[in-house]
């Protein structure tokens, strides 16, 4: 009930206008939305790409964080973008997202804006450590598992 | 002030109304057949003045309600958008009856509805397995200005007392744990350091040695502190030392231990008894003090003498069965990519063998420990060693354990840890990776295996002088009859040490002998061609 007016309210706004760079793809519940982001400026890492972003909301929403993924599409194509916080499953690694990192304040649209820049600032080429095994062995859903914020830089 | 009972009841209107309304069918008809007013009917007398006016009255309630905002929380200054809660995204245009009300806890903009604050606090605040009362010790921030949310609560003593002590406990939850720990390890120790007395001074020794030990506490006193106190004051050489021989055995089996004297703990006790002056002669036999303050010279004399005579040689015959290792080593290119299993099996053959005594392998002198087992161990095996496999030896189970021995070697700072790196053959990654993984499981396992030898190596050292004992004539390990020992080996502490260090110098050269018999045999394998003459006449 709070998640449902709360999204609603939000999927109103995004339908009217959206910053430049994220698209509305798929809102047809309010449990799971789709969305595009593309980064603007003419980082070589990210240029002439779109990437696929899943939100999942959970009825506690925005209490509690929605879960942000990537995912991969083959037509049109949609990468996991290259990012150290990134990994190659679409889990993305920021404080945002995590429990101790949201507040309600945030929203999808501000989600999308935040990885945008994070995208954006981005200069290295290459996935977060560990990689290979953490997608391999993962089988937490995002929001359990505990990452460590320790890059402030990127 | 006017408008709270007013909202008391309003906040009670879903069920009384039912209520009231059900019962005040039944109360005229009570009323009416008898004077007698029950509680029942009282409760509703009450409430029944209310209920003549109440459509009216509940209208006006609801208004005051939805009004009360506006007029007591409203900023002084005009406000030309509607209010928007930054938690729900509704805005105040959208209010109802059953939205609550409009807080602004903090300096910025931010507005929102007190249920859903409340909502969001409760979440941040949330009691977990650790905290069942919740913790409030986290100040709230605004997300966005990140001033403090204050809030009203009620105070309870019981809940702020419950909250302080599951604050206390998790403030002693790391000391306490270290102290259990801690304890635990230490009756371990002395445990382990009693058993070590009795194996190298014999029991009747020993006895003189722990007697402090077994002595009934003084009866008379009664302060268990004060008890402890005198205990300590008495005997804290005991207290002290037993749990430093094994401590001691084990430090000494690595590099760093060298600086430390590891007989330390065993001159304590023989330094204990200063009338029982058969363990503290000073002519010969040579004192038990004195022979274990001399171990650690002893010691460090036959690591130079290996290091100086044996090592070089030993290196030289190790280099010698590695595959290709050295262009002067002559093998045959093909008889070496062929004999490769053969060759393998060699080497874990000789593992294994070398694995029986090398728990034990890297002890010298009894009590004191050498380190040249780090040096004399080949890093080779671990670079090649095809079938090595990297399992924890079964504890007290010696013979059947497989573990390599390199093991030790690489979790050692041991010299010979950067040597293995260009010795890593044409090394492929894959290699590299193994071994890098095997690094890992083998710290545990040497760790195990330091342990172990520390704390057999007393028993092995006793096991050979009561070998000595046996072996030797009467009348050099028994002493006469009267008076003082006269002999080094009449002691049973002296056949121990003795023992030991028989122990360790033919364990080197037993494993020395193996070194070089490898490189012998190594250099004089051929492989056999198929014998095709026996095949055909059999298919004849």
């Amino acid at each position: 009930m709070f998640a449902t007016k709360r999204l609603q309210k939000e999927l109103i706004k995004l339908n009217e206008k959206l910053p430049p760079g994220i698209t509305l793809v798929k809102a047809d519940d309010l449990k799971e939305w789709l969305m595009d982001i593309q980064v603007m400026d003419d980082n070589p890492i990210y240029k002439d790409e779109t990437y696929r972003l899943k939100f999942t909301f959970s009825g506690n929403y925005p209490i509690e964080a929605p879960e942000v993924v990537f995912t991969p599409v083959q037509t049109p194509s949609r990468p996991i973008p290259l990012h150290p916080h990134i990994y190659s499953n679409g889990i993305i690694c920021l404080d945002m997202l995590a429990r101790e990192g949201w507040s309600p304040v945030h929203n999808v649209e501000s989600v999308c804006v935040s990885l945008q820049s994070m995208l954006t600032s981005n200069t290295k080429r290459e996935r977060p450590e560990g990689d290979d095994k953490f997608v391999k062995y993962n089988t937490r859903r995002p929001k359990d598992i505990n990452f460590v914020f320790h890059d402030n830089g990127v | 002030m006017a408008s709270l009972p007013p909202r008391a009841v309003s906040q009670r209107r879903p069920s009384p109304r039912d209520d009231s309304a059900s019962l005040q069918q039944q109360t005229p008809a009570r009323t009416g057949s008898s004077s007698t007013t029950s509680e029942d009917s009282q409760t509703v007398l009450l409430n029944s003045p209310s209920s003549s006016s109440r459509s009216a009255h509940n209208t006006d309630l609801e208004f005051s309600r939805i009004s009360h905002p506006h007029t007591t929380d409203e900023p002084p200054q005009p406000i030309t958008e509607p209010r928007r809660c930054w938690i729900c995204f509704s805005d105040e245009t959208e209010d109802d009856e059953n939205t609550s009300e409009w807080r602004s806890p903090c300096p910025c903009v931010l507005e929102a509805h007190e249920k859903c604050l409340l909502d969001w606090i409760a979440d941040m605040e949330a009691p977990n397995s650790r905290r069942r009362a919740g913790s409030h010790q986290s100040k709230i921030l605004c997300p966005q200005c990140k001033s403090e949310i204050r809030l009203e609560r009620p105070s309870s003593l019981i809940l702020s007392g419950v909250r302080a002590i599951e604050m206390a406990t998790s403030l002693f939850l790391l000391p306490g744990t270290l102290l259990t720990v801690g304890s635990a390890a230490y009756s371990t120790l002395a445990l382990v350091g009693r058993a070590h007395v009795y194996q190298i001074f014999g029991t009747q020794d020993a006895l003189q040695i722990l007697g402090p030990l077994y002595e009934a506490p003084d009866i008379h006193n009664n302060s268990l502190g004060a008890r402890f106190l005198i205990e300590l004051r008495d005997h804290w050489r005991l207290h002290l030392g037993l749990p430093m021989i094994p401590t001691a055995l084990m430090l000494s089996r690595s590099t760093f231990a060298d600086s430390f004297l590891p007989f330390l703990p065993l001159v304590f006790f023989v330094g204990n008894g200063g009338s029982r002056d058969e363990l503290l002669q000073v002519s010969w036999p040579p004192s038990a003090a004195f022979t274990m303050a001399l171990l650690p010279y002893v010691r460090g004399m036959y690591n130079t003498y290996y290091e100086m005579v044996w090592l070089p040689r030993e290196r030289r015959w190790l280099k010698e069965i590695q595959p290709r290792a050295d262009a002067d080593v002559g093998n045959d290119i093909n008889a070496e990519v062929d004999g490769g299993d053969e060759d393998g099996n060699v080497v874990e053959e000789a593992i294994e063998l070398e694995v029986d005594l090398g728990i034990f392998g890297d002890w010298n002198n009894g009590g004191a420990a050498d380190n040249n087992g780090a040096d004399e161990n080949p890093p080779v095996p671990v670079a090649r060693g095809p079938g090595n496999p990297p399992e924890v030896a079964p504890v007290g189970d010696m013979d059947a354990d497989e573990a390599p021995p390199v093991e030790a070697d690489n979790a050692a700072p041991a010299p010979n840890v950067p040597q293995a790196v260009p010795q890593a053959q044409p090394a492929v990654p894959l290699e590299q990776r193994v071994r890098r993984e095997r690094n890992i499981a083998f710290s545990a396992t040497s760790f195990a295996q330091t342990i172990l030898g520390a704390v057999v190596f007393p028993s092995i050292a006793a096991a050979v002088g009561e070998a000595l004992k046996l072996a030797l004539p009467k009348s050099m390990v028994n002493p006469p009859s009267t008076g003082k020992p006269t002999g080094f080996l009449q002691t049973k502490w002296g056949r121990s040490i003795v023992g030991g260090c028989l122990f360790v110098g033919i364990k080197d050269a037993l494993m020395l002998y193996v070194r070089w018999k490898m490189a012998q045999n190594h250099r004089m394998r051929r492989v056999l061609d198929y014998d095709r003459s026996r095949t055909k006449g059999r298919n004849k």
